[in-house]
């Protein structure tokens, strides 16, 4: 719907809103004006009914009163007088001689007389004070007839006989309506005969005594239809004070009440709800209206009243408007239809420049800058086809003039683009030496001897080059994606799988940190199940601290393994090659020393220990050698226990005794600050116990001292010369020999080094024993040094982890 | 008074070095009776019966070496409880442990001791009684 508006002209807009607001105008006031013409209508012919009535009424009651005086002057005809006279006087009126039948006579004359005249009368009589019919004049047949002495009736019981008896000569007695009966028992005659009774009390005229009644039967509907126009255009009802029905438009509800017909229909029943309490009113039964008027017969006695009431129908009230309604209805839909053509005429020809408007839009869109747009009028459209005009003026310059910018600045981009394009040319030739760059690396990569392997950071393979392939069987997209540890295996010495936490990926990846395999002993198991020796070295790949990956290079140390064990087996069969000669031309010199072989002189005595030593100088060298070597070759053992270093060096000491005693050195050892065990290899702490105590013998002149002292100090004191970063188990040995020349002090520590001061005497040394000292320290977790100054003495320090000496494992032990 | 001489079985391939022990050995007291290979001593133990210390190298002639030899020892009711003294040049603690756990007396490596220190040893373990090893 809203669509549909938004699409369609302004002039269908404007009509379309126009036509709404005229329908809801005209529409507003015509409901408003028929609703008010309705009611003033309604009040119209309430008001026209109710005078009407009014004025009925007062005919009605006006003929009622006459109907009194009509009584009185009846009752003062001659005749009644007469009648009486005779009566008392044996049925001569002493008067005028007249017989009362003569009377009674002429008083049915005046009877019929009046019936006749008036045409309202039913009956008229005279009845006597005993209550019998003196004079009785029925309507029969439209004609008075005046009942026979036979037929006259006694009436003394009757209720207006006897009200009328008690009233004074002017009054005039009105009964209810009632239907007339007769007959004894009274019974209702037929046809329905409603009366009033007007009756009046008669006096003798000389006496003044009461002497009987006159009663006149009014016909109470003759009554009424004879004076007004009731009931001629309406529907009439009338109701007695009672509310029981006198007239209605259906007879068979009159005559209601309990006195005549007994049915009970009275105005309760009719219209309930309603009130007829005043003496006039309206009242609504549907879209009927219905008035009434109080008939009063008798102003003292309201129960002589009579409620009648007219009811119109709305048809009748209505019937006016409706036909009103109509043609103003059609004159209304008449006058719309041609409003609205009219409109529709002028809106048209109001917005047909918009239409050129938007005609010369268009055009303009197209670029046809002269168009111009018809002028026709002054009003806002006439306004805006100007301002649109001008705006196409315009339109005309700026155009131009941006053809001219755009000319000028496609020249600029043109020449940028070539520029770009220039660059272009040139990124391309970058990257194409990028690409080459990367194709060689890749081949690099690809060519390199070693197996390389990238891994991410939850150690998934990424990348490895050929010689992975060839070193373990698998290719690159066999093992893509797949965690190292799963695919390759790697076995420790003893051939047992090494968990995943244990290999040295999983360290990498969280310590951050490059890992190497310490020992040549690690193999990696090939994809067909065979097994190679590795050295491996894995290092992580960090993005700002964070690990993303890792790199693994390893080789196959086959040959390597191999070679050294075959340096191994050489060093060892060497060793023990050059141990069995050695051994022979010490034991053999021993037996010749020791006389088994016969007596030796001093002189060859001198000799034969000069061999001797010889021949242990030799041994020793041989087993420095040995140790050497499986220093050089590797890593060897060391193996902590709980080792009673008291005991351990108090051993050693005793071991040099004889040198020591030889050479009169006083050796004081102080292992007060170290009470308990210590975790040492005990091979290799007694080799350095060894080694520092027999240098310090060797080069201590005779006469000297040495001190050893062990202790435990905490981290941050002061050992020697050095500031403790950790707990530690801390030795020294101070002697006061020789020195050593302050420019030879950082060799002391090579191999086969002997300082220039002790190889001109006539010591003996390897030159190998404090290299072999400083391997076991620095590899069991210490560190060793020394201070010394030539010719007063050296002191070396060694200190070790307080927790114990580093174990390693190994392939070697070192060994004396 | 009697001084019981104690027999030595000494096995070792290298002649000069096994003249140089039964030499001292003779010279301190003991019988020796000598072998160059498991074969050999095996045969010696038959032979003699009994001895009361085994001097033994590590390698000898034949493919077997000493430790067969302390294996053999050892499960023979008469030999088990013979001490046993491992002289050898080899340093090797892998061969020493493996001795160690056969359950020799004493390893000694042969350059770094004098004979007559050895010779003390073995006097003492023939001395004493015989303690369970």
């Amino acid at each position: 719907m809203n669509k549909l508006f938004q699409n369609a002209s302004i002039g269908f807009k404007i009509i379309l809103i126009s036509a709404l607001f005229a329908a809801i105008f005209l529409g507003v006031s015509f409901s408003y004006v028929v609703l008010h013409v309705r009611s003033m209508l309604i009040a119209e012919a309430i008001k026209s009914l109710q005078s009407d009535l009014q004025s009925e009424k007062e005919k009605v009651e006006i003929y009622a009163d006459q109907v009194k005086g009509i009584v009185l002057a009846l009752k003062g005809t001659p005749p009644v007088q007469g009648i009486i006279r005779a009566r008392t006087n044996g049925g001569i009126d002493r008067l005028d001689n007249s017989t009362l039948v003569q009377w009674q006579n002429r008083l049915q004359a005046i009877f019929s007389a009046e019936m006749a005249a008036s045409g309202i009368y039913d009956q008229l009589r005279f009845i006597d004070k005993d209550g019998r019919e003196v004079v009785r004049v029925n309507l029969v047949d439209g004609k008075p007839h005046a009942v026979p002495e036979s037929e006259l009736q006694y009436k003394g019981d009757r209720d207006y006989f006897l009200e009328t008896r008690a009233l004074s000569d002017d009054s005039v007695y009105v009964s209810h309506t009632q239907l007339n009966r007769e007959g004894n028992p009274p019974t209702v005659s037929v046809p329905y005969k409603p009366v009033v009774r007007y009756s009046s009390p008669v006096f003798q005229k000389q006496t003044g005594t009461w002497s009987g009644v006159l009663v006149a039967n009014v016909l109470t509907d003759r009554l009424i239809r004879k004076n007004s126009v009731l009931g001629s255009r309406f529907d009439l009802y009338v109701a007695d004070a009672e509310g029981y029905f006198v007239v209605h438009p259906d007879t068979t509800k009159e005559w209601g009440g309990p006195d005549d017909l007994g049915t009970g229909f009275n105005l309760r029943g009719e219209f309930p709800g309603a009130s007829f309490d005043g003496q006039s009113g309206v009242i609504y039964e549907g879209d009927d209206v219905l008035a009434y008027v109080r008939v009063q017969f008798d102003k003292n006695d309201p129960s002589r009243d009579w409620i009648v009431l007219e009811r119109v129908p709305s048809s009748v009230i209505f019937g006016s408007i409706n036909s009103t309604v109509a043609s103003a209805i059609f004159v209304g839909f008449a006058t719309f239809v041609l409003l609205f053509f009219i409109f529709r005429f002028a809106i048209r020809r109001l917005l047909s420049p918009l239409q050129d408007l938007a005609v010369g839009t268009d055009r303009i869109g197209t670029g046809d800058f002269d168009t111009e747009v018809p002028i026709t009028s002054q009003d806002e459209i006439g306004r805006v086809a100007e301002a649109f005009n001008r705006m196409a003026d315009k339109l005309k310059v700026l155009y131009s003039s941006l053809e001219d910018q755009v000319h000028e600045k496609t020249k600029n981009l043109d020449d940028k683009v070539t520029d770009l394009e220039k660059t272009q040319r040139a990124m391309t030739n970058v990257l194409e030496d990028i690409e080459a760059e990367k194709e060689r690396a890749k081949a690099m990569l690809a060519s390199i001897g070693d197996g390389l392997i990238v891994l991410d950071k939850d150690e998934r393979i990424l990348l490895v080059n050929k010689s992975f392939e060839a070193l373990l069987g698998w290719k690159e997209s066999e093992v893509r994606g797949k965690k190292l540890t799963q695919v390759v295996p790697m076995l420790d010495a003893s051939g047992t799988l090494v968990s995943e936490e244990s290999r040295l990926i999983t360290k990498t990846l969280k310590e951050k940190k490059k890992e190497t395999t310490q020992d040549r002993s690690v193999q990696y198991r090939r994809k067909d199940g065979s097994h190679f020796p590795v050295a491996i070295t894995v290092s992580p790949i960090l993005s700002d601290e964070q690990v993303a990956g890792a790199v693994e290079v390893f080789r196959d140390i086959t040959k390597e393994t191999e070679v050294d064990k075959a340096k191994t087996e050489f060093v060892s069969l060497a060793s023990h090659q050059l141990r069995t000669p050695l051994t022979s031309i010490n034991w053999y010199t021993e037996i010749l020393l020791g006389g088994d072989a016969g007596e030796v002189n001093e002189e060859q005595k001198r000799y034969l220990h000069e061999i001797y030593d010889g021949g242990k100088r030799m041994v020793e060298l041989v087993n420095a050698l040995l140790n050497v070597s499986r220093i050089e070759l590797g890593t060897f053992i060391v193996e902590p226990k709980a080792t009673d270093v008291v005991a351990l060096l108090a051993s050693v000491v005793d071991e040099q005794k004889t040198a020591i005693e030889q050479r009169h050195i006083s050796v004081s050892v102080d292992t007060r600050e170290w009470s308990t065990l210590y975790n040492a290899d005990p091979k290799l702490l007694r080799m350095i116990f060894q080694n520092l105590l027999s240098n310090a013998v060797k080069y201590t002149p005779p006469g000297g001292s040495i001190q050893i002292t062990v202790a435990g100090k905490v981290k941050g004191q002061t050992y020697g010369t050095v500031t403790l970063a950790e707990d530690s188990f801390c030795f020294s040995i101070t002697d006061s020999g020789y020195g050593i020349p302050a420019n030879q002090k950082d060799k002391i520590f090579t191999k086969l080094f002997r300082a220039d001061n002790v190889r001109t005497m006539d010591t003996d040394g390897t030159g190998l024993g404090l290299y072999i000292v400083k391997s076991i320290v620095d590899h069991s977790g210490g560190h060793i040094w020394f201070v010394s100054e030539e010719h007063k003495g050296t002191t070396f320090f060694f200190i070790l982890p307080n927790a114990g000496m580093v174990r390693q494992e190994g392939s070697r032990a070192l060994g004396s | 008074m009697t001084t019981k001489q104690y027999g030595i079985l000494v096995v070792e391939d290298e002649r000069h070095l096994l003249a140089a022990v039964a030499v001292k050995l003779e010279r301190s007291g003991f019988g020796v009776l000598t072998a160059e290979s498991v074969e050999q001593a095996k045969a010696c133990l038959k032979d003699v019966g009994h001895v009361d210390a085994v001097w033994l190298d590590h390698y000898l002639l034949g493919k077997e070496t000493g430790l067969d030899f302390v294996a053999y020892l050892k499960s023979d009711e008469a030999t088990k409880h013979l001490p046993i003294f491992v002289v050898s040049n080899t340093t090797s603690p892998e061969k020493q442990q493996s001795y160690m756990r056969l359950g020799i007396t004493k390893y000694y490596i042969k350059s770094n001791h004098r004979l007559d220190a050895i010779i003390e040893d073995i006097r003492s373990a023939v001395n004493e009684p015989h303690h369970e090893r």
